[in-house]
């Protein structure tokens, strides 16, 4: 049996128990209720539904095709405007710590530079070098 | 019967959740009667009642995803009925508002029928409401809608015996209920 007929079973049946209950029906008052209070439902839920659809359609692959699509030109961008930067003035290239400890300096080792003077404390000689 | 009548609360669930706007109209379908008998036994007038069973059906939908057990939805989603029939009534007793009218009359109705339907209905739910809350609800899940003991068993996690047995204390309440026996020996019918 439907749920339908089971509900006019149970409105209808007083050998069964039946309270009259049925009466509580908004149907009985307004023909057409149920239809309309789930159109209005829907119609609520609309927005609801359309969000999950659009999640639905976006997959992982399209997540990350978006982000490359913002990320590419981004880094291309930069990339550009930091080889502009050291082209226009090439004085301004950056050297390292390394590099810059021994620039200006003889190849010496520092044993040569000690017998080259009349300094044997190396701490001392270092003082007056530097 | 479309293919959305027949699938379990399962499948209609998983589809709804992926935006299934026939899926959520099927479960809207199926369960907006035993939703509005479970917020009428709460909140005792039509009006709200509807208003909880549409809230309802809006805040499960958003909540979709905390239904952990989608082939046990009715029990969660009357869960929520129940809650925002509640929040629903508090809320009524806090603003102390005139209760709205109930439904338009249908049309082809005397006023005398019209008259004689309210009264009834005036009665049945004063009758009701002097039940506990859980024997309300069973009643009207087992007379207005129609499920068997069953069913409201299993979506409203008792066992059938506890139903059966609610439903015999509430129909033996109503029987002798002087309200309502007094209306129906007016009208000269059995309760």
């Amino acid at each position: 049996m439907t749920s339908n007929g089971r509900r006019e079973q149970a409105k209808g049946d007083p050998s069964k128990g039946d309270l009259g209950f049925g009466i509580l029906d908004p149907q009985l008052r307004s023909p057409g209720y149920w239809a309309r209070l789930r159109g209005n439902v829907m119609e609520r839920a609309a927005n609801e539904l359309y969000r999950r659809r659009l999640l639905r359609s976006v997959s992982v692959a399209d997540l990350l095709q978006s982000w490359a699509r913002m990320l590419v030109p981004a880094a291309a961008v930069a990339a550009a405007i930091g080889g502009f930067l050291l082209l226009r003035n090439p004085s301004n290239v950056a050297i390292d710590v390394e590099e810059a400890l021994w620039v200006g300096l003889e190849d010496q080792t520092l044993a040569d530079v000690m017998a080259q003077g009349d300094i044997d404390d190396p701490f001392l000689l270092i003082e007056g070098t530097f | 019967m479309g293919v959305t009548d027949k699938a379990s609360d399962g499948d209609l669930v998983r589809r709804v959740r992926e935006g299934d706007s026939r899926a959520f109209g099927a479960l809207v379908g199926r369960y907006m009667r035993a939703a509005y008998a479970v917020s009428r036994s709460v909140t005792g007038g039509h009006q709200d009642a509807e208003d909880a069973v549409q809230e309802a059906f809006i805040v499960a939908l958003e909540r979709l995803e905390e239904c952990r057990s989608p082939d046990r939805f009715a029990g969660w989603f009357l869960t929520i009925v129940r809650n925002r029939s509640r929040n629903l009534v508090r809320r009524e007793t806090l603003r102390d508002t005139d209760r709205v009218p109930e439904g338009a009359p249908a049309t082809g109705r005397t006023p005398e029928q019209v008259r004689e339907h309210t009264e009834l209905e005036e009665r049945l739910q004063s009758a009701l409401q002097k039940l506990p809350q859980t024997q309300r609800e069973i009643v009207l899940l087992h007379d207005l809608e129609g499920w068997k003991h069953g069913e409201i068993a299993e979506r409203l996690g008792l066992p059938e015996g506890t139903v059966r047995s609610h439903l015999h204390f509430a129909r033996k309440a109503l029987k002798s209920d002087p309200v309502l026996s007094e209306f129906q020996m007016e009208k000269g019918e059995t309760v």
